[in-house]
C-alpha cells in the first residue's frame, strides 16, 4: 500500500532528487585527479571555517571581538577566512569558465553557482559594514547613495548596524548555504564535468574508477 | 583598519592598490601551478601511468 502522507512523498521526491549513490560516490573518474578540481572543495572549506568563527564571533558580540586578544584572534580567522573563500571562489570561477563547465545539461548548476557568487558578494558587503570602525562607517556612508539610487534607499539602511549584522548573521549564510546545497546536488547529479580534451558530449563519468 | 592608506600602482586608466595586485598575482600563480602540476594519486605515487609500467 502506498503512502500518500507527507513523509513519504519526501522520501519519494528526495530519492527521485538524488540517490545516496550519486551524493556519496566512493570512486571519481581518472580526469578529477588535478590539483584544478579542488578548488571547489578549497572554497567550501573556507566557507566551514566561515561559519565556525562566526558562530564563536556571534556568540559573544562585538565587544569581545574588539576588547579581547582571543576576540581578535577568531575575527581575524574570520577575516583570513573570508580571504581565502573569495581566493579560491574566484579560481573555482576561472577555471569552470576555462572547461566550458555548462557542457553536458549543467547550465542550471553554472547559474547556481553565478548566484552565489553574488550573493557571497553581498555577505562580505554586509560583513565590512558590521566591523564597527571607521572602514565600516566610511562604507556605509558611500555604499548608501548607491542604494538610494537604485530605489531600495527605504529599504535597507546601511547605516543601521542591527539590521546590516542580521542580514549578515542570519539571512546570508542560509541562502548561501541553501545555494551551496543546490550547486553540490547539481554537480552530483551531473558528475564533474570532463576537460575538453576528453570531452564525449559533456557528460562526464561519475562512476568510472 | 589604523594602517594608514595603501600605496597604488598606476598603470594607465588602472589604478590598483599594493595588496590587491599581490592577492591578483597570487592568484594568477597558483592558478597556473594548478594546471602544471600534477596531483600525486593516494599512495604517494605521482609517476603517470605510462612510467608505472615494468
Amino acid at each position: 500500500m502506498s503512502n500518500k502522507n507527507l513523509t513519504g512523498s519526501l522520501r519519494r521526491w528526495t530519492s527521485r532528487v538524488i540517490t545516496a549513490e550519486e551524493l556519496l560516490p566512493e570512486e571519481l573518474p581518472e580526469y578529477t585527479r588535478s590539483f584544478v578540481y579542488l578548488f571547489g572543495a578549497c572554497t567550501l572549506g573556507a566557507f566551514v571555517c566561515l561559519i565556525a568563527s562566526g558562530i564563536t564571533l556571534a556568540l559573544f558580540g562585538p565587544g569581545w571581538w574588539h576588547a579581547s586578544s582571543v576576540g581578535h584572534f577568531v575575527n581575524s580567522i574570520h577575516f583570513w577566512s573570508v580571504q581565502c573563500f573569495f581566493f579560491f571562489m574566484v579560481l573555482h570561477l576561472w577555471s569552470q569558465f576555462a572547461m566550458a563547465a555548462w557542457r553536458g545539461g549543467r547550465n542550471l548548476t553554472w547559474v547556481v553557482g553565478a548566484l552565489l557568487f553574488v550573493c557571497s558578494i553581498l555577505a562580505a558587503f554586509t560583513g565590512y559594514l558590521s566591523q564597527q570602525n571607521l572602514d565600516s562607517q566610511w562604507i556605509s556612508v558611500q555604499g548608501k547613495d548607491a542604494m538610494n539610487a537604485v530605489g531600495i534607499g527605504a529599504f535597507f539602511n546601511l547605516l543601521n548596524f542591527g539590521q546590516m549584522y542580521s542580514i549578515h548573521i542570519a539571512v546570508m549564510p542560509a541562502v548561501i548555504a541553501a545555494l551551496i546545497t543546490v550547486h553540490l546536488i547539481l554537480v552530483r547529479r551531473k558528475g564533474l564535468v570532463p576537460p575538453l580534451a576528453d570531452d564525449e558530449g559533456g557528460k562526464g563519468d561519475a562512476d568510472a574508477g | 583598519m589604523g594602517l594608514g592608506a595603501p600605496h597604488y600602482v598606476q598603470l594607465g586608466f588602472v589604478s590598483i592598490t599594493v595588496p590587491n595586485l599581490v592577492v591578483l598575482g597570487l592568484m594568477i600563480l597558483v592558478f597556473a601551478a594548478a594546471l602544471a602540476l600534477r596531483l600525486p594519486d593516494e599512495h604517494g605515487d605521482d609517476r603517470t601511468d605510462e612510467e608505472r609500467k615494468p
